[in-house]
Order: C-alpha cells, then structure tokens, then sequence
C-alpha cells in the first residue's frame, strides 16, 4: 500500500523524465497530478494506525536489510500536510516553468522528491529513514543547483552543512545499532533502549542523543547551523523556495519530535537522576535556549538584510527558532505549539514565497530597494504577503498567533522567564523586518520602470488564493489542526490539551479564535461606517507629495530616488556594531577548504590515468584489509 | 446585544481619549504659560477634520488607516473597563492584547507608507525601531506580573489588588512600576521619545500625508491608544477600580505625569533612546523579574 506510492511516483518521474519538445508543460502537470494523487491516498491512510509493511532487500550472513514501513499518527500527520503544501505550491510552478530553460532536472527530481518526502514520514527504521533522508538531500542539492553558478555556491554550503548533519546521524544510528544493550534498527525500540541506557551511562546516551540532535538542527538551520538558508533558500529557483523554506526545514523537527522528543519524555516519566531545570532534563533546557538564540540571531539578521528572498530565509531560520523552543520545553502545550508552529509556517512561510517568486516573476528583481509601489498593480500578490505577514508577525487573527500564543503559554506556565524575553524579542524584531518588506515591495513609489507591470496568470493566483484561504480557515479555527496533533502529543506519552473548534484552552487563559477575529470585523466595520461619514477624498498620484512647497521634479527627483527603502534599519543596525560574531566566516571559510580539497583530489584522478588507477587500486586494497580486519 | 455593547465600548473610548488629549493640551499649554485651547478643542478638530475634502494615493492608504483604527478598537474590546467588560473568558487577556494592538499599529503604518512619502516611511521606521525598544522592558514587567497572578487575565490582576492604596502593584513592585512608566512613554511617544513625529525633522512624519478624514481617523487612533495604553498600566498596577470614574481619574493622572514630562524635555536620537530603554527599564524591568522569581 505505502510502497505502491513510492513506484508510482517513480513512474511519473520516468515519464517526466522522456517528456521534451513541445510537451513539455505536461511534466509540470504530471507533478500536480502526481501530487493530487498521493494527497489523495494519504487520505485514505488516515486512521490505519500501526499498519506496517516489511520488505526484505538484502541479506549478507547474519546481516538483514529490511525496509519497515508504517503509517504512524506522526508520521501520517507530516506526510498528509507537507504534500497539500506542496500540491499547492506546484499548481504555481506549471506557469512559472513554460518558459524556464532548467526546469526538465528540476521537475524530475522534484517528484523524487515528493517521494522521498513521504518516505521519511513513513519509515519505521533506521536504515529506511537515512535512505530517504539521503535521497531528499540529494534531490534538492540538485534542484537549488540547476548549474548556476550563484546557486551552486550557496548550494554547496547547504550540502557540506547537511554532509556534516548525515555523518553525525551515520555515528548515531551505528552506535545504536553496535551497543549490545540497544542493538536494533526500529526507532520506537531504540528510543525506549536508549531510555533504558541513560541510567547506565548519561554521558554516553547524552552523546548519542547530541549526534542525532546534530544531524536534525543541521537540517532544520538551527544555531549553529543558521546560516544555510539564507543562501539556499535565496539563490534556489523561485518555485522551489517555498517548498523549501516552508517544507525541507522542518525535517530536521520532525527528527526531534520523532526521536528526541519521546527520549527526554521517558526519561521524566521514568524517575530521571540528571540535573532538571524546572522539571525538564538540563539538555532538554539548553536545547530550548539554542532555539531561542536562533530565533533572535535569524530576527536580527533578516532586520539588516537588504535582499526580499534572504530576508524571508532569515525569517523561517527565527520561526525555527519558536518552533524549537516550544517543542524542548516537553510540556504539552509547548510540544502541541511547537508542532502546530511547523504547520503554521509552512503555510504562511511559502504563501509569502509565493508571493515574493509571483513578484520575481514579473519584475525580475530581488533587491528590495529597486521595487516599491507594487500594490496597486499586483493586488492579489499584495494581499497574500500582506495576510502572510500578518500570520508571521503572530498577529490575530491568522494563524500564526495560535501557535505563538501556544507556546507562550508553555513558556509562561513553565515558568521561564527568560525564554520568554527571548521568544518576545525575536517576535517584535519579526513585525521591524516583515514591515519593511511589505513597504520596500507593496507600497511607497511605484518606479517608471514597473509602470506597465500586471498581475501574474490567473494559474499562479490559485495557489496565492489557497494560501490565504488557509491562513484565516485556520485562525479562525484552530481546533481543526489542533486536534490529529492533539493525538500525536497522545502517543509521545503527553496529555492533549483541550480544544474546541475555535477556541483553546490552556493553563493560564484561554482564547476564542472565532471570537477574536469577531471583533476584529466588527471594529473594521466601525472603522468603515467613520470612514463612509467623512466627506469624500480625491485620488492624488503618490508622487504629488507633501515637501513644503517644492515639486519634487523640480529638484530632480524620480519615483525611484523617492523611495525610502536602502538602508532602512541602518541606525539599528549601527548600534550593534561592534558586536560582529562571525559565524558566516567560520563556514566561508569551511566551503573554501571542503572545494579546495575536493579539487586537489579530482586533479588527482585526472591529472595522470596511471595515478587515478594506481588510487583505485589502493582503494579498493584498503577497502579489503580493512573489511578484512574487522 | 454584544455589539451595541461593542460600540459602546468604542465610542466611550474615542470621547474619553479625545476629552484627555483636550484637557492634556490646555495642561501643557499651562507648563508653557500659554493660555492654551479650550478643552473641547479635540472635539471640534475632529468633526472638522471629517467635513473636509482629502487626498488619497492609494486605496491601500484608505484601507490601512481604517485597519489601523479597526486594531486598537477590537483590543479594547477585551479590555475591562472598570467594572464593565465584554467576554468573561477573555476579560484582558494581556498576551492577546499586546499582539493585537500591533494589528493597529500594521495599519497605521501601511496606510501611511503607501502614501509614498519618504518623510512617512522614515518615521514609521523610527516608531518601529523605537517600539523594539521599549516593548522589550515593558514584556518584561508583565511576565512578572504573570507569574506573581497565574493569569494573563487583567481582570484577575485588578481583582488580586483590592483591598486598598497599599495593595497596588504600584507600591508592592516599585521597580516593575518604574519601568512600565519609562514604557509608557515611549508608547505614548512623548518626549523625549518623540523621534517618529519630530515635526521639524521630518515634517510629522506618518501624519505627513494624512487629511481630512484620513487624518480624522489617525487622531481618533491616537486618542483610543491613549485610552487602551494608559488603561493597561492602571489595570495592572493602579489596582483598576469597581468605578469606572475613578478608573477614568486613574488614567488620566497617568497621562498627565507621561505630559508633565513631554513638556520639559527635549527630544532623543531615537537610537540613543532604544540604548537608554535597553539601559534602565531593562535592568530595572529584570531586577523586579528576579526579585519575583527568587
């Protein structure tokens, strides 16, 4: 049944694959269609829980290779939503692509993709979990780099950061596998063994725990590895952004929620000896901190940064940053925030990519300073970032807020003070950044150049249109996604919180989302009735300005020089200026060496057939001896 | 039934805020030992502002300023006032309420940068800046209140004061007070923390390009975040009050404390005044917090 997926989705890469000349844009539709399809069936899944496949591949001795697959409520829940984001995502991308010319490997691989991500979700061992989280590594180094050569610098920075992520996650699971008191491959067992170990050696289960948190937050960007997406989710190709940013990302979450999350919570429920910090394990507290500075490092750096799509990067690395802290603070209104965060930012997340590629596409342009006054010509664009932030920004009444007050909540009655600060700071900082965009992109002056400018096909409006119907549906009714994750909390041994519809209820208050955006309606409507009594206003072009008394043509100015968007924080940014951490150095410096080393060894190989074999040769003697002696 | 209490709330809101900028204006106008404008003035302003003609340049603009004023009304919608409120469940409910009054800053700000006036843009990016500045030492002083009540609720904190002067958060956490009051201030944006409107800098900023209605509709924003805002500090630390006179009394001495001070000082660079707000509320915001987690 799971399976059946994976070969279908190969097939449908195959004919993606044949498909050329003329026919091309039926590959783009074969992915909708595709996408449709496992939507479709995931559907059908819902509520066979525990149901598991089991298929032999290889085995070598005593060694057996079998690929466990399950439908998990977990693991269903990310699989069902990250492929209706991506339905809808690829409804764009048939438009976007009828006139690329890189798009044949992008929309192959893509599909793969699509598979792998369901793979993921689906996999109940180890050995198929790293198989599918290498494919989905390899997929996407290939998609962001579809030979540019801007991209594929950032794209080596994404791989050589998630290289160093699989390698961890490698040493763990091997280590899981060889410990003679843990010895398996199923995750749910090695979670429960790895509980069991922690009694008899913290430090060693601490580590192991630590390589996987590695390989996860490698994934995910969080600090110390924040510093990919903002080059990979800006330098990929503009369709794939939102997947990326709004999908790709929360794999490394979903490894925590998966693995580490269950782990810790075992641990409290079955007498822990470590050192607790308000009744969560010490590692559990630090890791919620390392959310926290990733929130206010990504918040900061999406403040200064000039570039729209960089920006919106930094910005999925700061909502990363909630997500993380509210699911390490183990309670359930922090891990239920957590999860529903993961949801929330993916939809808003790749609405405002949309917008932002929908943007790209008709003014080919990235520096937010070279656009302005795109509101009026583009206004459904408008509305989705605008909505998009709004739910960034955690604002009522999109969606974004629910969860944010969700782990405010956890923060709060968990008392810690301090995270809370940050959390608070991170979210301020984020209505400075998302403020800036909308008025760089969407408002002030309009320049010459985009006079002519239209709004995008009716084809890249539909999925701009489903965006913003999600963010409010789920605003306005959170209950409807709070519940399956209610379920999930359930079984990682949580109490769900209790939920209505609409409304949520946790430890310190509870809120009526329906209520809330009520009211908002209602004080709109006011506003509209003082706004109707007021005497009527003449339309002005927005170059006819206030600038006591003078015509500013006459002083030479032009719609462009009048806009107010390079350097808008830059007194802000100023007063952190001697405070220059340099961690983009550090894997600058990083990148240099790994390409360095990786020429060095392919002059090696082609510099001299004699030497390239006499290196085969040895290879394959050292592969031997060392088989050999183990 | 709840909407005619809704626009009650509102409408009391407005014609308070527009009365404590009116009798707010003639009190400075004292300081300066001017004669002043007639405390009603607020009033006339407003309805002349409406029977003017004015200019828009953009339907965005139209629609900002309105959601502007649509934010800090549907705020005060779970605000108690007094002894009256709208929702029990939600009766200030401080978390939504800190995040909604954004909603009304968002508009004002989008209104007023799709105007396209760079003068207007430079301001909002200064408020915003500013806000990053004195929310922080403000949030700070709430999370400690949450903790001390083990509720978000405002009606739980008033309700924890009664019984009296020597019961007010005010006189039991004096540090937390302080800063709340620096906060104010700066949310108020009066002097010294004035830097987004500096009218002989940048010509008002956001208000540059508003007239006639659409300015009508920022000052009646103006006067129902007076309102919202110095309701918030009294609920949280003047004990509220069962009167909703006296509630009003409370208010409005907070206001003319925040005017007592915009009329002596002299204006900050506003990055000088994020420093100065990362200085002292914050440490005496975080002095209050551990006193009350310790």
């Amino acid at each position: 049944m799971i399976a059946n997926l994976f070969l279908i989705t190969l097939i449908t890469a195959f004919v993606g694959l044949i498909i050329g000349g003329k026919l091309k844009w039926l590959r783009w539709v074969l992915f909708t269609g595709l996408l449709t399809f496992l939507s479709i069936r995931l559907w059908s899944f819902y509520g066979n829980w525990g149901y598991t496949e089991v298929y032999k591949v290889l085995s070598l001795g005593n060694l057996n290779f079998t690929i466990h697959l399950g439908i998990t409520k977990l693991g269903w829940f990310f699989a069902f939503f990250t492929t209706i984001i991506n339905l809808i995502i690829s409804i764009f991308s048939i438009q976007k692509n009828l006139r690329e010319k890189d798009e044949w490997g992008i929309g192959v691989l893509w599909m793969i993709l699509a598979g792998a991500n369901i793979a993921i979700f689906m996999s109940l061992d180890w050995i198929t979990f790293f198989i599918a989280w290498e494919v989905m590594t390899w997929t996407s180094y290939f998609i962001i780099t579809p030979g540019w050569k801007k991209s594929f610098k950032a794209a080596n920075y994404y791989f050589l950061l998630s290289m160093f992520g699989t390698y961890a996650m490698i040493i763990g699971i091997w280590w899981l596998f060889s410990n003679p008191s843990i010895h398996t491959l199923n995750i749910a067992q090695s979670i429960s063994g790895l509980a069991r170990y922690w009694h008899v050696s913290p430090w060693g289960a601490g580590t192991v725990s630590l390589l996987f948190v590695t390989a996860f937050f490698a994934k995910s960007a969080v600090f110390p590895f924040h510093p990919w997406p903002a080059e990979a989710h800006a330098e990929a190709p503009d369709d794939f952004s939102p997947y990326l940013s709004g999908i790709m990302i929360k794999y490394g979450l979903y490894g925590v929620v998966l693995f580490i999350v269950p782990l810790f919570i075992q641990l409290q429920k079955f007498g822990f000896n470590g050192a607790t910090v308000h009744g969560i394990p010490l590692l559990s507290y630090l890791l919620a901190w390392v959310g926290a500075i990733t929130a206010v490092w990504g918040t900061y750096k999406a403040i200064v940064s000039n570039d729209m799509k960089r920006l919106a990067a930094w910005s999925t690395v700061a909502n990363i940053g909630y997500a993380t802290t509210g699911i390490f603070i183990l309670s359930s209104n922090g891990v239920t925030g957590g999860i529903f965060h993961i949801v929330n930012h993916a939809i808003f997340k790749s609405s405002i990519f949309v917008a932002l590629a929908a943007v790209k596409y008709r003014t080919h342009e990235r520096d937010m300073h070279r656009l302005g006054g795109l509101a009026t010509k583009m206004p459904i664009t408008f509305l989705t970032f605008l909505l998009g932030i709004i739910a960034a920004a955690g604002i009522p009444p999109m969606n974004g807020y629910a969860s944010k007050w969700l782990i405010y909540q956890a923060l709060l009655s968990g008392k810690f003070p301090f995270l809370t600060t940050m959390i608070f700071i991170a979210s301020t900082g984020a209505f400075m950044y998302l403020y800036r965009a909308l008025h760089s992109i969407f408002l002030g002056q309009l320049p010459e150049k985009y006079k002519n400018v239209k709004e995008v096909p009716v084809l890249m409006q539909i999925p701009m249109l489903l965006g913003m119907l999600l963010m409010i549906g789920i605003g306005v009714f959170p209950g409807y996604v709070l519940r399956p994750i209610g379920q999930i909390v359930k079984s990682l041994g949580l109490v769900p919180m209790h939920v209505t519809n609409t409304t949520m209820f946790a430890f310190l208050s509870n809120v009526n989302a329906l209520v809330v955006f009520n009211m908002f309606s209602l004080s709109f409507a006011f506003a509209f009735v003082l706004y109707l009594l007021g005497k009527r206003r003449h339309h002005v072009e927005p170059l006819d300005n206030y600038t006591a008394g003078q015509n500013p043509k006459d002083f030479g100015m032009t719609t462009e020089m009048y806009h107010f968007a390079l350097k808008f924080y830059e007194p802000f940014a100023n007063l952190f200026k001697s405070v220059r951490i340099g961690m983009r150095y550090f894997y600058d410096a990083l990148v240099r060496d790994a390409n360095l080393i990786g020429k060095s060894f392919a002059s090696m190989f082609t510099s001299s057939t004699m030497v390239s074999s006499m290196l085969f040769i040895g290879g394959i003697v050292t592969v031997i001896i060392v088989g050999w002696l183990l | 039934m709840i909407v005619l209490k809704y626009i009650a709330f509102a409408l009391t809101s407005i014609i308070v805020g527009l009365l404590f900028m009116g009798l707010g204006r003639k009190y400075s106008a004292r300081i300066h030992r001017r004669y002043g404008p007639p405390f009603w003035q607020s009033y006339l302003d407003v309805i002349k502002l409406f029977s003017k003609t004015s200019i828009s340049h953009h339907w965005v603009m139209d629609f900002g300023i309105m959601m502007g004023l649509a934010g800090i009304l549907a705020t005060i919608a779970f605000l108690p006032i007094g002894p009256f409120h709208l929702f029990n469940s939600m009766n200030g409910n401080i978390i939504i309420m800190l995040y909604f009054m954004t909603i009304g800053y968002l508009g004002m700000a989008m209104g007023v940068s799709a105007s396209g006036n760079p003068n207007s843009a430079i301001g909002i990016a200064r408020a915003l800046t500013l806000m990053l500045g004195y929310e922080i030492p403000f949030v700070i002083v709430v999370i400690s209140l949450i903790f001390i009540n083990k509720s978000s609720l405002l009606s739980v904190m008033v309700a924890n004061q009664a019984g009296g002067f020597l019961h007010w958060n005010m006189i039991r956490y004096p540090l937390g007070f302080i800063a709340a009051e620096m906060a104010l201030q700066g949310m108020l944006g009066e002097k010294p923390f004035d830097a987004m409107i500096a009218p002989s800098e940048i010509a008002s900023g956001p208000m540059v390009e508003l007239s006639g209605k659409m300015m009508g509709l920022g000052f009646l924003q103006h006067a129902a975040q007076i309102f919202l805002e110095t309701a918030i500090i009294t609920s949280l630390f003047l004990g509220g009050s069962s009167n909703v006179w006296i509630f009003f009394l409370k208010m409005f001495v907070l206001y003319l404390v925040s005017l007592s001070i915009n009329a002596v000082s002299a204006r900050f660079k506003f990055e000088n005044a994020v420093k100065w707000f990362w200085k002292w509320p914050m440490a005496l915001s975080l002095a209050q917090l551990l006193i009350v987690i310790l």
